[in-house]
């Protein structure tokens, strides 16, 4: 596997928010990590993303609480789960963080720029910049405009830009979904469809799971910081368990 | 010959395309000329020495933007850079006999060094706890200063430093075009690469992180930047002055540059100096009515913030220029089309 997460635990003081995860992303794949609030899954893509990591360094010295990390990331054949936040996105692992976060006083393509700030080459930039765009059409369009001023949609494309503007090997994405109207969810996916025919590998963190496992080819479903089911999208799509995992056991004659 | 028309005709073609659209770059050459040409209308010793002394707020000023409009980290003991840089170019000046040109640039080393030490442990807070941390260093200071009188002067300060330079406005000179070089660099900086990653830390560290910046490392550039502007502004005050004494590390100076800041517009660089050159030259200006003068003061100043709480100078600045709805150009607001994309403007 090109990512790999064996035996992951995160605590929080005494809260367990992720309980021993394994899972995985391979080359070219587009993994869904789905699963009802509270379920871990951001958590998870910040761990892989060392923000957690980072987090805990901050913490170390308060009296908020500790964190504790066990178990083993690795990425292309080498662990990350010592290598700091930064460094991480400099192999190639980038994640379009939850909320979008874009840099809402500065210009459309200021945020980009911070999104490129890996690169040092001027033409490399200005291809990907391109390449945002050709999938983006919208940010081109207020590329001036301040971000803060961009509708939720058009800011879920910022951040994904963003994300894309260092070329990533693995993205890493955080509820794109999250406010959206179904037109501009449809469209944000369209987009992930087309990058993952060009072969980039992407894991999805998503509440809506019909959305989130139709558009992948694997998926995992996470409750209260376990992996509870893995397997194809279909699978798990045409499995009854998935939705008990949502909504609890049937009670009664309901439904 | 030929050639020196060719530039001149350039020279004259760049100022009438480039500078005399925008009344901002107006301002701005306005602004460099007064400074250039102030000594040629008034050899007054007095007046000469409020500008230089408003050049040298106007540099610390700046350097307090670059940290804390920019970066967002709120330092409310911007006084330790500039009383450490102070300090340390005198103590140089005085023991080490060491020439101005070597004593404040080493002196502003030292800030840097100050600037580190109150950066690392300003990583772990933010806000209110930052800005309550950040106020305690001067005061630490002043109290190292206090516990070794010998070698610190104590509460009588040092004197005796060596001059800056001859006359009255040979300083002038020296530390006004010391302050339009180094205000631009402020300003080039912040328009650079570091100054959109200083600006994104400040809106939301956590997506700057999700980018692949170390940000621990440009938190830490940042104060060390704005340690070294304002160290050197500290360096020149006390050749300037030839005195240095624990006023330069006050509470009320760490406060006045937060006022000059706010006042004229944070995080542009071009408010906070052009609010220190109204505020305080005004400020002398009130000796006038001098039991008034702290009062009327406060009151100009609270007014611009009720009413223009974005600053004075931005308010200024976008009430004269407007950015054109389709190319995003600054242009004069009355005009009707815009200037390049003739995009019409009502």
């Amino acid at each position: 596997m090109l990512l790999e997460v064996s035996n992951v635990s995160v605590w929080y003081d005494k809260a367990m928010l992720i309980n021993n995860v394994s899972m995985g992303v391979d080359q070219g794949e587009l993994v869904s990590l789905v699963g009802p609030n509270g379920a871990g899954k951001s958590t998870l893509l910040r761990t892989i993303t060392g923000l957690v990591a980072w987090e805990k360094e901050l913490k170390k010295r308060s009296t908020h609480g500790e964190i504790k990390l066990e178990g083993q990331i690795t990425f292309d054949g080498e662990r990350i789960d010592k290598v700091p936040a930064h460094e991480i996105v400099r192999r190639g692992l980038i994640l379009a963080p939850e909320r979008r976060r874009p840099f809402k006083e500065m210009t459309v393509i200021d945020n980009l720029m911070v999104g490129a700030y890996l690169i040092r080459d001027k033409a490399n930039i200005e291809e990907n910049l391109e390449k945002v765009y050709q999938l983006f059409p919208v940010l081109k369009e207020r590329s001036h405009q301040v971000s803060g001023t961009l509708s939720g949609g058009e800011q879920q494309m910022l951040a994904v830009g963003r994300a894309l503007m260092s070329r990533p090997t693995v993205l890493l994405l955080d509820e794109p979904s999250l406010g959206l109207a179904p037109r501009v969810i449809a469209a944000i996916f369209g987009v992930l469809d087309e990058l993952r025919h060009e072969g980039l590998s992407i894991l999805l963190v998503e509440q809506d799971a019909a959305v989130a496992l139709r558009h992948a080819d694997r998926g995992y479903v996470m409750r209260t910081g376990r992996v509870v089911r893995a397997g194809t999208a279909g699978e798990l799509l045409a499995d009854d368990g998935v939705r008990e995992i949502y909504l609890g056991p049937r009670h009664g004659s309901e439904g | 010959m030929k050639l020196i028309l060719f530039y001149l005709r350039k020279l004259l073609a760049v100022v009438r395309n480039e500078v005399l659209v925008l009344p901002s770059r107006v301002a701005v050459i306005i602004f460099f000329l007064f400074i250039l040409l102030l000594p040629s209308f008034t050899d007054d010793v007095y007046i000469l020495r409020v500008f230089t002394l408003t050049c040298i707020f106007a540099i610390f000023a700046a350097s307090w933007d670059l940290l804390c409009g920019f970066t967002g980290q709120l330092n409310f003991g911007h006084a330790l850079f500039f009383g450490v840089g102070a300090y340390s170019a005198a103590l140089m000046n005085i023991h080490w006999q060491l020439a101005p040109w070597f004593s404040i640039p080493l002196g502003a080393l030292v800030a840097v060094a100050a600037g580190l030490t109150v950066g690392i442990p300003a990583l772990r807070l933010k806000g209110t706890y930052l800005a309550l941390t950040t106020m305690a260093f001067p005061i630490i200071v002043i109290g190292l200063i206090f516990t070794f009188p010998g070698f610190t002067g104590g509460e009588l300060g040092i004197s005796g430093i060596q001059k800056l330079a001859p006359t009255r406005i040979e300083e002038y000179y020296v530390i006004s075009i010391l302050m339009l070089v180094l205000c631009t660099i402020m300003w080039k900086i912040t328009d650079s690469n570091t100054g959109i990653i200083f600006h994104a830390i400040r809106e939301d560290e956590i997506a700057v992180r999700a980018s692949g910046v170390n940000t621990t490392r440009y938190k830490l550039l940042a104060f060390c930047l704005s340690g070294f502007f304002a160290g050197l502004a500290g360096g020149l005050y006390a050749h300037f002055m030839r005195i240095v004494g624990p006023s330069t590390l006050d509470v009320s100076l760490s406060f006045q540059v937060v006022i000059w800041s706010i006042f004229g517009g944070a995080a542009t660089i071009y408010g906070p100096v052009a609010a220190v050159f109204f505020l305080y030259p005004t400020l002398e200006l009130f000796h006038l009515i001098q039991d008034y003068r702290t009062i009327v003061f406060a009151i100009v100043v609270l007014l611009v913030l009720i009413f223009m709480p974005d600053g004075l100078f931005r308010w200024l600045r976008e009430k004269v220029e407007e950015e054109c709805p389709r190319c995003k150009v600054r242009n004069v607001a009355w005009r009707k089309t815009c200037r390049v994309c003739t995009a019409s403007l009502e």
